[in-house]
């Protein structure tokens, strides 16, 4: 119910945002590119957490394949907006860090795989350039690749297919509350926006001359004077 | 004493620590984070070092951060004020990022690390970057030149540095302040011609060997260079504040025309493959060039000036340069040729990364405890790996699992099957093999012990090929590198071999040749050794190593030159398409996998594409 919903705002948000803006599809691209890069970085800290070679390989693989996709969105990024020289900014937060924690960090891919196919879908139906429509639907079909590897070695570790459930069902609250958060997060910075604005409107006049006086350029700072050549 | 120094927020953020007088390591958070230039808090980097040395953040005397956070803060506020009401947005973003983080970073370090906030303090951004160009550089005293973006307020420094019995005497003498700038003056001219500001400022130095500087008179009103070595800059052509984006004024577009447009094609080459049909550049990319050459062209009068005041003021036969315009190559060739400097300093990374250690070794020169450790800081400083749990993994896949994923902008590979040969008590061996490779053509990622601090590859993270050979340049370029045809490569050359490509250097080879820090001709006896590395101009930055430096690496060099005749290698940096520099094996099998490199070297085994 609650993934219908989401995918209806994105919907309602991409028909709105996306019409004839290659800027802003450019950015929606690029940073879909960053978020693959991420997951790409995820599997391969997990990797580096291993100490078994046969999962070590399949996170491996599953990194190779997420920068793969990030690579196909920036690519596709540069070939609708070519201008632009953003990059975006990546914040980057391990989740796994202790091969004790594998389940949990399987759980999580598995559980945001289902949430990032369904999304793909949305994409592919509101791009009008039939480009990034076949991008998004191509890599639709590819993500479950390592949605297969990480559910293998999440039955493999957790035990029991029951645990399994388990284990995704625990991720989907932890990303609730994740989301939660980022709801409260994208609200305070949005009423933070507001009166940073209010503040700048305000008080900026009375400030401005000040302001402009300490930036502009003036004499050397030199209290040695130079020696007579 | 214990001392952790921490550099971010805002250009490539990094962390060094000391330990009693042993360097236990440093690095930029961008190689463990794999997101270029990262100015993010360094709590990776962090993470590492800390366990590198065994050490919980209670244990540490002393963590200090490179800089003055509040007073920072205070000329971001007034930057975005100035200008009112243009700014309001950056004005809105800027605090939003200092009131909700940056203004607050010691306390952050405090509450990270679990140290008490009386242990945790700041140097000036200024002396972080002058302690760092002298202390590393064995100098007993010297004249500093601190040539940044912006610090706190300042941008330019010029002081003198003494050491004496562990203690460091540090005097700046005088400053120049925002927006005077040659950091940002170069960023500037960089987005103008369609480049990254404060990351691809090497592409518009050298597209500037492509052009003529016509333009320079125009330059010469935006950045007034005084006959007594300071200088203006005036602030109407350009707006620093939108410096990501279009910084440049209509007064700018008016003088100069349309700035590029970023992505389009630049058609000069520093080197074509045989028979390729030379490209025809029109003359609005002549434009481009002719403003990167007078850019780069006023950016050295100026600092030459300053370098020449700097001489002028201290009295002293050395300098030391940092910041990050230190890495321009071709304006340190001039300082080097025409003032009177006899030798000159620059640290493997004289950028805001490197001030991480610049204020660890402030804060140790403050206590006399400036050991020989602590001065000897070669470039080898990053986290080294076992890359055997990665061979391990290889039992578990190979080429099949990773055709799918080669680089799309590739064309189809040649089909291959992999060989792992392990050589680890035969490096005679290794070293032939990898020689054999070079000899063939073939390009060799060389992954070896830990990862070098800065910007440069130097034999530990490094893709190697024929010097001589164009088609492999053009192969490095265009299927694994994705590097712009303009900008050239350079070399690596043993010490003994080097008179005979740099005889110009017979009478001292400078220190800035060590880690290619210095632009410099090569002469014709070699030329056709090392075509596939020079510049139109016959030029190249090398590196030149001595056995000391890197004994593995020279043993390569030297067997490379048994068979060619000149110890010397193509030496470029070990990294992808807008990535950092690898850091792991991981990382590096992976550059492996998704392009055309041959041969990957990690530690003592030797990976090969078996083509056929």
């Amino acid at each position: 119910m609650l993934s219908r919903i989401r995918q209806a705002i994105l919907r309602v948000k991409l028909a709105l945002s996306w019409r004839g803006k290659a800027r802003r599809i450019g950015a929606t691209l690029r940073r879909f590119a960053l978020v693959e890069a991420d997951s790409s970085w995820q599997y391969l800290r997990a990797a580096d957490a291993l100490p078994e070679s046969s999962p070590r390989a399949q996170m491996f693989l599953s990194a190779l394949e997420e920068t793969h996709h990030s690579a196909l969105f920036y690519d596709m990024a540069r070939t609708v907006d070519p201008t632009s020289l953003r990059r975006g900014e990546s914040r980057r937060k391990a989740l796994l860090t202790d091969p004790a924690e594998l389940g949990d960090f399987l759980a999580t891919v598995e559980a945001s795989e289902d949430t990032i196919n369904a999304d793909f879908e949305v994409y592919a139906s509101a791009a009008s350039d039939p480009r990034v429509s076949t991008l998004f639907r191509t890599l639709r079909r590819t993500e479950p690749r390592h949605d297969a590897r990480a559910h293998h070695l999440l039955l493999a570790t957790v035990g029991s297919p029951e645990r399994l459930d388990e284990a995704v069902d625990k991720a989907r609250r932890r990303q609730l509350w994740t989301a939660w958060k980022r709801i409260g997060a994208d609200t305070s910075d949005l009423i933070a926006s507001v009166l940073l604005s209010i503040v700048f409107f305000v008080a900026g006049p009375f400030f401005a001359r000040r302001a402009h006086k300490r930036v502009a350029p003036r004499p050397l700072r030199a209290p040695h004077a130079l020696p007579e050549s | 004493m214990r001392v952790l120094g921490v550099s971010a927020h805002f250009h490539t953020a990094a962390a060094a620590l000391v330990d009693n007088g042993r360097l236990v390591g440093a690095a930029a958070e961008e190689r463990f984070s794999r997101v270029k230039h990262d100015p993010a808090f360094p709590e990776l980097t962090i993470g590492w070092l800390l366990g590198e040395a065994g050490l919980r953040g209670a244990d540490l005397d002393a963590v200090v951060f490179y800089e003055q956070p509040h007073v920072k803060f205070t000329r971001v506020l007034a930057s975005t004020i100035a200008t009112f009401p243009r700014h309001h947005k950056a004005f809105g973003s800027a605090m939003k990022r200092w009131l909700g983080d940056r203004l607050w970073t010691t306390n952050k370090l405090s509450r990270l690390l679990d140290v008490h906030p009386d242990r945790v303090g700041v140097v000036v951004h200024h002396r972080s970057h002058a302690s760092q160009a002298f202390v590393g550089s064995g100098f007993d005293e010297s004249a500093t030149l601190t040539l940044d973006g912006v610090g706190e307020w300042d941008t330019t420094g010029i002081g003198h540095a003494k050491v004496s019995n562990g203690h460091l005497d540090l005097d700046i003498l005088e400053t120049h302040r925002y927006p005077d700038s040659l950091g940002l003056f170069y960023a500037a001219f960089t987005t103008f011609l369609g480049f990254r500001a404060n990351s691809e400022e090497c592409s518009t130095m050298a597209l500037a060997t492509f052009g003529e500087p016509r333009y320079a008179h125009i330059v010469r009103q935006i950045l007034k260079v005084g006959t007594d070595g300071s200088y203006r800059f005036d602030n109407t052509w350009f707006d620093f504040v939108s410096l990501g984006e279009a910084p440049f004024t209509k007064k700018l577009v008016a003088a100069l025309g349309q700035p590029r447009t970023p992505g389009t094609p630049l058609p000069f080459e520093s080197f074509r493959p045989p028979g390729a049909p030379e490209a025809t550049p029109s003359e609005d990319h002549q434009r481009f060039a002719d403003i990167a050459a007078s850019a780069q062209l006023v950016l050295e009068e100026a600092i030459l000036g300053l370098a020449n005041r700097a001489a002028r003021l201290t009295g002293s036969k050395r300098i030391c340069l940092s910041g990050g315009v230190a890495l321009n190559c071709v304006a340190t060739r001039r300082l080097l040729d025409e003032t009177p400097f006899e030798e000159c300093w620059i640290p493997p990374d004289p950028g805001d990364g490197g001030a991480a250690l610049g204020a660890v070794q402030h804060v140790l020169g403050e206590h006399g405890q400036l050991g020989t450790e602590a001065r000897n800081t070669g470039p080898y400083l990053g986290r080294s790996y076992d890359p055997g749990p990665t061979l391990a993994m290889l039992q578990h896949m190979g080429p099949n699992d990773w055709a799918a994923y080669r680089r799309p902008d590739l064309p189809p590979a040649d089909t291959y099957t992999l060989s792992v040969e392990r050589l680890y008590d035969d490096e005679h061996g290794l070293i032939a093999r990898v020689v054999d490779d070079l000899l063939a053509g073939r390009i060799v990622g060389w992954f070896q012990g830990g990862f070098e601090f800065g910007p440069r590859a130097l034999g530990h993270r490094s893709l190697l090929a024929h010097p001589a050979r164009l088609d492999t340049a053009f192969k490095l370029s265009t299927r694994v590198k994705s590097r712009a045809p303009f900008r050239p490569y350079a070399f690596s050359i043993t010490e003994a071999d080097s008179l005979r490509a740099f005889p110009q250097w017979a009478s001292g080879i400078p220190h800035l040749a060590r880690w290619m820090q210095v632009v410099a001709p090569v002469s014709e006896a070699v030329h056709d050794h090392v075509r596939a590395t020079l510049h139109i101009d016959n030029t190249t930055r090398p590196q030149i190593v001595r056995p000391s430096d890197n004994p593995r690496y020279h043993r390569l060099l030297e067997a490379f030159g048994a068979k060619t005749g000149l110890a010397a290698l193509l030496n470029t940096s070990f990294n992808a398409r807008g990535e950092p520099i690898v850091a792991s094996p991981e990382e590096a099998l992976m550059v492996f996998a998704r392009t055309d490199l041959d041969t990957l070297v990690l530690g003592d085994a030797v990976l090969r594409k078996v083509y056929g």
